[in-house]
Parts: structure tokens; C-alpha cells; sequence
């Protein structure tokens, strides 16, 4: 059986000025996209988008904090939250497993499948949908709502999954 | 689980669902199914290798009907169309979250989630979902899943679930059934296998 799951590439974060970081030109060879980051934020929150797209988000999240579960919409936005129930740690606390399925086709919006963990916060899930027929050639991640940065030892590694 | 490389001295986890880093190297393509036109009312995966050590199922689908909406899909294993599956979900609907659970004698599948129909042809759904220790013959078989439909508004929902087959087998054969209905064209499934 052939094997997959080929790490594309890897960004680690060892300054302390980094604010966006990207996965350009991610090869169209694959079936899905796997991207696992583990960070941490000095300030802010840490958003995801695509192809450099400020538009056409939305997702639903499940989540949990220790003393309730609950659910939320968030329509017609410019990219994702990663995590959005965590708080910023200074060093990386956050660890987030992103599938992008079928990310080449061009005739389907793409979804995107995650889940994040925050340390001793919360956990949660999310279902997003873009709405573009674009095959994803790029990753985005930036710090938005406040000035912070990514911490020094933050790690952000992009999975292929090619299938048979 | 930590996994030391002898190699390189790094610590690896498991890929699964669950879980946040795969190991390169040991995550396997077995098969792939593609719906064609004219749809399918099932899909199904037979003489599985017993070599590995989890299986895992990577879906993206839509079902075929006229009406906007979601359907559900279950796993069988080894043609088994039995109730002897249980399952748990936890829901989210975007305004709140629910959870349901249903021992064995109720249904005869193990939950994937549920997926996209619509008229429209530009969304489906994906679904992850993990099949562990599939060959030990001295347990019952654990599935986990996570897989949803967002639709920019009212309407999507995600659904993380646990299922059991109450069985001691080998899985050797995966049978996924569409509920009352079909794939659409395009929708795929493809099986890994991880070590």
C-alpha cells in the first residue's frame, strides 16, 4: 500500500516579532491537507484563512469549558478562529488539527474540519465552510482584534494526504 | 501516545482524529471509492489487510435529494446489518449543544455523522473518522468520528460521536450504507490504515 500523510512543510516560530505566518504555493498532488499547529499567542486571536481571502467564511463549533457545552454560528466572516473560547498563554498552549477534504477540486466549496485544545481552557470543534470553488493554493494564519504575536516555540507542520 | 524516532531523537502522537501529529511513514492509502453518476446506495470496503493498527476512514460526500437538509450514515462491519452497535454523539447546531446515546437494539450501524443533501451541488460534507484496534479479537470494535455541514446560516450542525460494535471479530470488511439516501455523484471515501 502506498504510503501518505507527507509533511509539506513546517514553520516554528523563533522570534518574537512573528504576527502572520503562510503555506504558499501547496501542491495540488494531494487529496487532503492536514495542518496541526501547536502555539501560543502573546495577545489577540489567531485566524485562518484561505487563498488570502478576506471573505466567504462561516463555520458552526461545539464546544466545552469544563462546566458547559455549547454551540455557535458565525456567518458571512473574513477567515476563522482557530481557537476562539482560549486565552492567550505566553508560550504554546493551543493545539489545533485542521483537515482541509478534497482542498483541489474546483467545482465544491471547501470545508475545513478542526479541532482545538486549550490548555486547562476548553475544547472544541468546528465544521467551516468557504465559499469558493478554488482549489486552495495558500494557508493564511494572522493575529487580528489586538496587537500580540506568535510565541517562540509555536509550530505549524502542513500534512498531504494522497489517496489510492 | 509518545512515539520517540530513534533516528532523530523527536516525539511523534498519533494521527488519529483525536489527536494532534501523525506519524510520516506509517499512514497507509488501502482504498478509495468515488461515486459515479447516478449515485450509490451504499459503498463498501472488502478484504481489509490485518496489518495495521487503526483504520481510518476520510469522507466527503453529499446525499442526493431535492430538498436542502442533513441525513445520516452509518458504518457495518463484516456485512453484519445487525443492532448490535451502540453509539454517543455530542452535537452542536450552532446554537446550542446536545448529546444522545443509544445502546445496542436500535441501530444497526456505528455513527459517522451526518451529511449534506441538496439541490445544489456545491456543498458537501466531510467526515473523519477512526476505527481502532480493528483486528483484536478479544474486544469489542470503538469507532470515533468527527464530520459536519456547515451552510453559511441555519441548517449545519457538527457531530463528534463514539460507537462500539459489540462484536470480538476482525474487521475485515466495511460496508457504509446511505441511509434511505444515495451518495451523490462525487462524493469519496477513502480508507487509511495506521501504524
Amino acid at each position: 500500500m502506498p504510503k501518505t500523510y507527507t509533511p509539506i512543510s513546517t514553520v516554528k516560530i523563533d522570534n518574537s516579532s512573528t504576527t502572520t505566518l503562510d503555506f504558499t504555493s501547496i501542491p495540488q498532488t494531494y487529496t487532503d491537507l492536514v495542518l496541526v499547529c501547536s502555539y501560543g499567542l502573546t495577545a489577540g486571536d489567531l485566524y485562518l484563512r484561505i487563498n488570502n481571502d478576506t471573505a466567504n467564511y462561516s463555520d458552526t463549533e461545539l464546544y466545552g469549558n469544563g462546566t458547559a457545552a455549547n454551540s455557535t454560528r458565525l456567518s458571512n466572516r473574513s477567515g476563522y478562529y482557530l481557537s476562539d473560547q482560549g486565552i492567550t498563554k505566553p508560550g504554546p498552549a493551543t493545539v489545533s488539527t485542521v483537515h482541509f477534504n478534497n482542498y483541489s477540486n474546483t467545482t465544491t466549496y471547501k470545508n475545513v474540519l478542526w479541532r482545538s485544545d486549550d490548555v486547562g481552557v476548553s475544547t472544541e470543534a468546528h465544521i467551516g465552510l468557504w465559499r469558493s470553488t478554488a482549489a486552495i493554493t495558500s494557508i493564511n494564519c494572522i493575529i487580528i482584534n489586538v496587537s500580540g504575536v506568535i510565541t517562540p516555540g509555536s509550530q505549524f507542520t502542513l500534512y498531504g494526504i494522497k489517496a489510492a | 501516545m509518545a512515539i520517540r524516532s530513534l533516528k532523530s531523537g523527536t516525539f511523534s502522537r498519533s494521527g488519529l482524529v483525536g489527536n494532534p501529529v501523525i506519524m510520516p511513514g506509517s499512514y497507509e492509502s488501502i482504498a478509495t471509492v468515488t461515486v459515479g453518476a447516478g449515485g450509490a446506495s451504499s459503498v463498501s470496503f472488502t478484504g481489509i489487510p490485518s496489518t495495521y493498527t487503526h483504520l481510518q476512514l476520510r469522507m466527503f460526500c453529499q446525499f442526493n435529494d431535492t430538498t436542502a437538509g442533513l441525513g445520516g450514515a452509518s458504518l457495518q462491519f463484516n456485512s453484519d446489518t445487525g443492532t448490535g452497535y451502540t453509539r454517543h454523539e455530542l452535537i452542536g447546531e450552532g446554537t446550542a449543544a446536545s448529546s444522545v446515546g443509544f445502546g445496542t437494539g436500535t441501530y444497526n450501524g456505528a455513527t459517522v455523522g451526518r451529511f449534506y443533501f441538496t439541490p445544489s451541488s456545491s456543498i458537501f460534507s466531510p467526515a473523519v473518522i477512526d476505527i481502532l484496534d480493528y483486528t483484536n479479537t478479544n474486544k469489542y470494535t470503538t469507532v470515533r468520528a468527527l464530520g459536519g455541514t456547515d451552510v453559511n446560516g441555519s441548517g449545519g450542525e457538527l457531530r463528534f460521536s463514539s460507537s462500539v460494535w459489540t462484536n470480538t471479530a476482525a474487521v475485515t470488511s466495511i460496508t457504509i450504507p446511505a441511509s434511505t439516501y444515495n451518495f451523490k455523484q462525487y462524493s469519496s471515501i477513502a480508507l487509511y490504515g495506521v501504524n
